[in-house]
């Protein structure tokens, strides 16, 4: 508590600031942040040596992967111009079929449950934004996520 | 002085705060006379893939065997001869009118005879007849209100319903949907209802609901299915953190329980905060990690007991590989007719499911069907039938 006597109100003031501002950044680092530079490189080949946009949909699990978020991706990536690499937990047809029209997406398809052996099967789907193998900007892809996500996707566009 | 004062009453603010619960785990009885068994390999080929989580099977006094299952992939139910290893018939979810909008999607199916089923849906229980609906009953009517109703007649975990011939009702699970899962008031809401097929008067919830061990101010976030197996009026609970096996005797509303530890219980059950209560992640990942006490079925032919026990484990192995749900040994626990311990049997990992497991009269047809399991055949319906033999 001693510690407001020394300060001044304007500092108070800036403090807050600094510290909404930190908030404000949304992202703490992804603590399987290796982990997922790991896997799209070595279980799919993926050069990260430039920015990217890693998006994996958990196909399969209960709450994940739902028509909201395939809109919302649909919706979102269309004018992005860097490379976006699109995981898929298990071979869904129907969610393969819905994403065809995106030609400069690359689709991968996890192999022997690798997701799961990298610790990346999560509960909700994942965004990633990749800059030279480190993670950027990270959010699960849910509604309240959404104007995060797209505010991100909107500073790549041309 | 001061020191003191301060001392007795953080003493004072802990003992306030401790659990306070009534639970005792059970000592195990062990059996004295031991069982052999034999394992014998068995499959149905099929036509097309299988996706269901709901099934249920069926034995004449021939002891033919037959399984019922709703197959999500070709939408359509399945009526399949264990004795002779084929499909008999099938009628697909839209011939029998389930209207899902309406109703919901199947939660439950009870196989009452060779051409007589029990489907449930969330508002509605049907009776068919060589797939023909004859009898039908709106249920859960709460459902159209704003409010979530306290008691909801539900399938949670897609679990077996059963048809009670003693007072013509289905026996389902029940749970308070107004109740928060990490509220003290879900787990003393009942978890046992009987839906009438005729009256809806006649419908009852149980008396019966969790153990204390979830009634404290601890809380074990998805570490709260309920499994249930069946004879005759009384019905059998286990619970995943609970070494505990409870026998609700639904005729004269009296509880019995007894001790059931199983030897490869090591690793021993820890809380989760619960300022998780709102993160599935670190839910599903306390409930990957501990030991879990998982579905319990009745073996009238032999008046066995089977439970499963899947062993605790470590979230991350020391190679840096994680494992989840899917990476869990199981071990098979015997138990006889007044719950001693008869044997329990390692089945090791990523070859055995719950889902599609059953008893027939040869013994427990264990589904092989694991999604891990590398020689898994997509087209066949396979399992190891463990019999045990006094």
């Amino acid at each position: 508590m001693q510690i407001y006597l020394y300060l001044k109100s304007s500092h108070i003031f800036l403090l807050f600031f600094i510290l909404n501002l930190l908030g404000c950044k949304n992202n703490a680092s992804f603590e399987r942040e290796q982990e997922v530079i790991n896997y799209l490189q070595k279980i799919h080949s993926v050069e990260l040596s430039d920015q990217a946009i890693v998006i994996m949909l958990q196909t399969n699990f209960c709450g994940a992967c739902t028509e909201d978020v395939l809109s919302f991706i649909g919706k979102s990536i269309s004018n992005v111009r860097i490379p976006i690499h699109l995981v898929l937990a298990d071979d869904s047809m129907k969610i393969v079929g819905q994403l065809k029209d995106f030609e400069h997406v690359n689709v991968l398809i996890d192999k022997d449950f690798s997701l799961e052996r990298y610790g990346l099967r999560y509960p909700t789907d994942l965004f990633f934004l990749i800059d030279h193998q480190s993670i950027r900007y990270w959010s699960f892809i849910e509604e309240s996520h959404f104007k995060s996500i797209r505010r991100q996707l909107e500073k790549l566009e041309p | 002085m001061k020191y003191w004062f301060w001392l007795l009453l953080f003493t004072f603010i802990s003992l306030k705060c401790s659990t306070t619960t009534d639970y005792i785990e059970l000592p195990t009885e062990i059996a004295n006379k031991n069982i052999d068994y034999s394992i014998e390999r068995f499959s149905i080929d099929i036509s097309d893939t299988l996706a269901y989580k709901y099934y249920d099977f069926f034995y004449d006094s021939d002891s033919t065997t037959s399984l019922a299952i709703c197959n999500d992939h070709t939408k359509r139910i399945e009526l399949y001869s264990i004795s002779n290893k084929r499909l008999i018939r099938s009628a697909s979810y839209d011939s029998i009118s389930l209207e899902t909008e309406k109703y919901g999607k199947i939660n439950g199916i009870y196989m009452h005879s060779i051409d007589s089923l029990i489907l449930m849906q969330k508002q509605r229980i049907s009776v068919l007849v060589d797939f023909k609906v004859v009898h039908s009953r709106e249920i859960n009517p709460e459902l159209t209100s704003d409010k979530l109703p306290d008691n909801l007649f539900y399938n949670l975990w897609e679990s077996n319903i059963y048809y009670d011939p003693a007072d013509k009702s289905l026996l389902t699970m029940t749970y308070c949907a107004n109740c928060k899962i990490h509220k003290e008031t879900y787990y003393t809401a009942p978890i046992e209802g009987s839906i009438s097929l005729e009256n809806k008067n006649m419908d009852k919830l149980s008396s019966v609901h969790y153990p204390s061990i979830y009634l404290g101010k601890e809380y074990y976030g998805f570490c709260n299915q309920i499994y249930k197996a069946i004879n005759q009026n009384k019905s059998i609970h286990s619970f995943p953190i609970d070494p505990n096996i409870y026998v609700f005797d639904r005729k004269n509303n009296i509880t019995t329980s007894f001790g059931g530890r199983s030897k490869f219980h090591k690793m021993e059950v820890a809380p989760l905060s619960k300022k998780f209560k709102y993160n599935s992640e670190e839910k599903l990942n306390h409930m990957y990690e501990m030991p879990h006490y998982g579905s319990i079925y009745y073996d009238p032919f032999r008046e066995l007991y089977y439970r499963f026990f899947l062993k605790g484990m470590p979230i991350k192995n020391k190679d840096g590989t994680y494992n989840t749900w899917g990476d869990k040994e199981k071990v098979l626990m015997v138990f006889n007719s007044t719950f001693e311990l008869v044997k329990e049997i390692d089945l090791g990992r990523h070859t055995y499911t719950n889902t599609g497991t059953f008893v027939g009269p040869k013994g427990l047809y264990l589904s092989t069907g694991h999604y891990k399991n590398k020689e898994k055949k997509e087209m066949a319906l396979e399992y190891d039938i463990i019999s045990f033999n006094f």
